[in-house]
């Protein structure tokens, strides 16, 4: 083989990345790290000089009792129930609805499609729908909670001040069952039948099969698809911008992407949102080291 | 307590197969039964909102605010959607034009290196290819809003802020990762055989993968394809932050704008809802089966 092949050869791989590799620098490395550099200036608006300032961002973030602080440890507060909540959720509905789905029910399949259904339809229209249903006066939700005796007075559940995030997180697990579910039911399907006809026959129960073969064999299923939906859980915007705009300070419902996106694009700190995204992002990046370790192990190993 | 010995002894005389209600039959009637309460409860949890647009969608207006909810509309009509394309607010053609031009070129652009870049990850060994790997996942975690306020920062440096390139080419960048890592995954499971008796035949390697690797790997490209399209039909924070021209705005922007205005109103409302879902859930029911299936083999190896 002449060198002349031999180098086209190594070139190969290198050619074909190079579309990508330029567009992640220009588009998603360069952007990135510049935001990074924006959080610590006291870039205003877009046009305008960006400036090193240093910590004086994130120390007026931390810095307590100015509003830029209340509504930041607020919004953190938010982020964290949200995020909790809404994975949990859609975690446990989506395990429910997987395990029946792998037992060999008839009229599987049309279950099956109906439950994907919601993942096709827009998150802005699913939003805005919610919002139509949670309508205090002529919504569906107000209508039959009252018809089964749970509230006596309609309830005004979303948009207010006051209102809290739980009708907000009912959206959010609605939104996430549909991939939830899709993902475990994959895992499952990937356990070979004969471990759970061998377990029968050594008289293993129903739990007792779930807990000591279901459980640990999709446990790293289990965990890529947390940390994916953690990740994206965590960074979810359309629902709550539809839901409750932010129209004062202090919505219960602002969470720190929220926060992040009207700092910069409202009320124009770029640097401030910028801060509370490098915030946000730091945050994320212990959790998922601390929880993954494993599955960080394998890609790793080149066992992606 | 006698009674109950005898029973049982009387049952267990009975042979097996000939027994109505064995103990293990009833058990599995119970089961099977709670599975399906249980995923009907599921299953209607996650439709019913869906039901819900279309009822409304297809309601006479008077009827709309009813105190009495009924599933069916009482007098069906197609007013709303009359209204909603008739109302200049609403643009419907116009957003439904830009938002096909964005999502569709970006979708095309992704498409491509994606499957490029999905090749060399699945075939090749080359130095810097785990932080390539790497990068690809890791980036996922990032805060959209980061990459958000420094790309338009960026944007409006090269004049590209309140214009359709400006949204594609945040498309295109944002959704590669997820998108080359979905497809690697799948190219995975072809055999690598095939390839290289093709290139012992004397194909080259872009022979080999024009008429050998992209054929087998259609169904992956395309589920690969519909997700990539879906996900940027469907985006919304960069579509309200970087566009704010009215006749460039996309679907689920205007959607939201058109709220503003007609405020209330839920059966136009509705009626838009149901224009701007449908090119997604079409899509997604013709590419369901593999759409599942090349997702799943992308997350869980």
């Amino acid at each position: 083989m002449s060198s002349k092949h031999a180098l086209m050869k190594k070139a190969t791989p290198y050619l074909l990345i190079l579309p990508t590799v330029i567009t992640l620098i220009f588009f998603s490395v360069y952007p990135f790290v510049s935001g990074i550099l924006y959080s610590f200036s006291d870039i205003k608006f877009v046009g305008g000089s960006a400036t090193w300032v240093g910590l004086e961002n994130f120390a007026r973030l931390f810095g307590g009792k100015v509003n830029t602080s209340i509504n930041f440890y607020k919004a953190f507060r938010q982020n964290v129930l949200w995020t909790v909540s809404v994975i949990m959720g859609q975690l446990i509905i989506g395990y429910i609805a997987a395990l029946i789905l792998n037992e060999k029910i008839p009229g599987r399949g049309i279950y099956r499609t109906l439950i994907m259904l919601p993942w096709a339809i827009p998150s802005v229209v699913m939003a805005l729908t919610w919002q139509w249903m949670y309508d205090p006066f002529f919504g569906l939700i107000n209508y039959y909670l009252k018809f089964f005796g749970i509230i006596k007075d309609y309830i005004t559940w979303v948009g207010q001040p006051d209102s809290t995030i739980w009708p907000l997180v009912v959206v959010g697990i609605w939104r996430g069952i549909p991939f939830m579910t899709l993902m475990l039911l994959s895992g499952l399907q990937s356990i070979p039948e004969e471990l759970y006809e061998a377990a029968k026959v050594d008289g293993a129960s129903l739990l007792q099969r779930f807990r000591y073969l279901t459980l640990p064999l999709m446990r790293s299923v289990t965990m890529v698809v947390l940390m994916l939906t953690t990740m994206w859980w965590w960074n979810s915007f359309d629902i709550q911008r539809v839901m409750s705009p932010v129209l004062s300070l202090g919505y219960n419902s602002m969470t720190l992407p929220i926060l992040a996106w009207y700092e910069a694009f409202q009320w124009k700190h770029l640097g401030r949102g910028a801060a509370i995204s490098v915030i946000s992002l730091i945050v994320m990046f212990v959790f998922i080291l601390l929880n993954a370790k494993r599955e960080l192990g394998d890609v790793k190993e080149n066992r992606y | 307590m006698n009674n109950h010995i005898s029973k049982n002894i009387s049952l267990d005389t009975i042979p097996v197969n000939n027994r109505l209600f064995t103990r293990k039959k009833i058990y599995r009637a119970i089961k099977i039964i709670v599975c399906y309460i249980l995923i009907t409860a599921i299953t209607l949890f996650c439709i019913f909102p869906i039901a819900w647009i279309i009822k409304t969608a297809f309601e006479t207006p008077q009827f709309i605010r009813n105190p009495l909810i009924q599933w069916v509309p009482i007098q069906p009509t197609t007013e709303n959607f009359t209204e909603v394309l008739n109302n200049p607010r609403a643009m419907v053609g116009r957003s439904f034009l830009n938002s096909f031009i964005v999502a569709g070129i970006s979708t095309l652009l992704s498409t491509i290196i994606t499957v490029l870049a999905a090749y060399a990850l699945s075939r090749f060994n080359f130095i810097g290819k785990k932080i390539f790997a790497i990068y690809l996942l890791m980036i996922n975690m990032v805060p959209p809003t980061l990459i958000l306020i420094s790309m338009f920062i960026f944007l409006v440096k090269i004049k590209l802020v309140n214009s359709h390139p400006g949204l594609i080419i945040y498309y295109t960048a944002i959704g590669l990762p997820l998108a080359i890592w979905m497809l690697k995954s799948y190219f995975d499971t072809i055999p690598l055989d095939l390839e290289e008796q093709a290139m012992i035949d004397g194909a080259t390697r872009l022979q080999a993968i024009r008429y050998v690797i992209i054929p087998l790997a259609l169904p992956g490209i395309v589920s690969v394809t519909v997700y990539v399209f879906m996900t940027h039909w469907n985006e919304f924070m960069a579509a309200l932050t970087i566009v704010q021209k009215q006749q460039l705005r996309t679907l689920p922007v205007q959607v939201i704008n058109f709220l503003g205005f007609e405020r209330m109103e839920w059966g136009p409302m509705m009626a838009f809802s149901v224009l701007v879902s449908l090119p997604a859930v079409i899509l997604f029911v013709y590419a369901q089966k593999r759409l599942v299936g090349g997702l799943t083999a992308g997350y869980t190896k």
